[in-house]
């Protein structure tokens, strides 16, 4: 391959090709080490230009970060988790701090739940014969049909239990 | 400049090849290099911190979703990597030397390797190349690397300017990037072997 068949990766630097010769670019970048290297190469002459280098140039630096990537990609989860997990072992204060906080809080939640006064069901008591009769024509039936139909519904989960209720209701009209 | 060319290059690099991003390590070193090296002084460290901006770029390239250009993603994950490096510096006590039998500190007692790195290249080397390269070219490809790299001009814009074919600015960039990267070639040569 002669060197004018690299035209492409600097029309491809300055993204100057079309949308087809890009793909094709790129997938040639990620296998070609070779233009890679032109076209980091070709970068740094801009970068010397506009004057952006750095103080000192690496020559090996691109393959030093690709053979840690490499390494990554074969052995990625486990390696981060125990770094986390040292991590924190390293570095206590933190969870120090978040498992005291959770403490204080579960503590004050507990005490504010015993100090409640309990539960006492309100009953008022009415003579039997001060409780008004509801006429007929006022009650409910739309919700009278509800409740019947939800009961024929539910009757297969326990017959016998339901019949005291469906009396009551029965009773009540 | 250059987002589409980025764009496509970090698709495949989100697909897992590991190619793509080595490109994109290629082209942005420098640049990380430098920008690393305004937080951190000391030399030997600074490739460290911009290796390890290029490792969780890589961790977190999935997590990319293109809002801003890959360069400012990049640009933000450098910054903070090296601000974090400072911070753990900072909490990290400081050594002090053992005294040696007359009671004495010494330098010769630190196994600190103070000598420039292997591989290590002065850019002011490589400016001074480039520069050169650039006096030498024709007229012709000299104004289309400058308008092209100090103005940042698209090859339409320049072929205007020149009146010529939007091709035959094409060809003299390549032509001018061709001659001065032949120079560069033998004091960038990684004696190590690339990235095969």
């Amino acid at each position: 391959m002669s060197d004018h068949d690299h035209e492409w990766v600097s029309a491809y630097l300055d993204d100057e090709l079309t949308p087809a010769e890009r793909a094709r670019g790129s997938r040639t970048l990620s296998r070609k080490p070779k233009a890679r290297r032109r076209l980091g190469r070709y970068q740094l002459i801009g970068d010397a230009m506009r004057n952006e280098l750095p103080e000192q140039l690496y020559p090996g630096f691109a393959r030093r970060v690709h053979q840690k990537i490499v390494q990554e990609a074969s052995s990625p989860p486990k390696h981060h988790l125990l770094q986390e997990v040292w991590h924190w072992i390293r570095h206590p204060a933190p969870l120090a701090v978040a498992s005291g906080l959770s403490a204080t809080l579960v503590a004050v939640g507990l005490w504010f739940y015993t100090k409640q006064p309990p539960a006492v069901p309100v009953v008022i008591d009415v003579p039997i014969d001060q409780i008004a009769e509801v006429p007929e024509s006022e009650l409910d039936t739309r919700a009278h049909q509800q409740i019947l139909s939800y009961l024929a519904a539910h009757a297969e989960v326990e017959p016998r239990a339901l019949m005291p209720y469906a009396q009551l209701v029965e009773y009540d009209k | 400049m250059s987002d589409k060319s980025d764009r496509n290059l970090v698709r495949r690099a989100k697909a897992g090849e590991t190619g793509a991003f080595d490109a994109l390590v290629e082209k942005y070193q420098h640049r990380i290099l430098n920008l690393v090296g305004r937080y951190v002084s000391d030399r030997a460290t600074r490739q460290d911190v911009a290796q390890e901006s290029f490792i969780k770029a890589w961790r977190n390239i999935k997590s990319f979703r293109g809002d801003s250009q890959f360069y400012t993603w990049l640009f933000r994950i450098a910054v903070n990597t090296a601000i974090n490096y400072l911070a753990t510096a900072r909490r990290r006590p400081e050594y002090t030397l053992p005294p040696n039998e007359d009671g004495e500190t010494s330098m010769d007692d630190m196994q600190v390797d103070l000598d420039t790195p292997e591989g290590e290249v002065e850019a002011e080397e490589i400016a001074a190349i480039v520069n050169e390269v650039i006096s030498e070219l024709s007229e012709d490809l000299r104004v289309a690397i400058t308008l092209r790299e100090l103005e940042g001009m698209s090859y339409e814009q320049i072929a205007y300017i020149m009146k010529c074919p939007i091709g035959t600015v094409r060809s003299r960039i390549f032509r001018a990037r061709e001659a001065i990267d032949e120079r560069l070639r033998p004091a960038l040569d990684d004696s190590s072997g690339g990235i095969e």
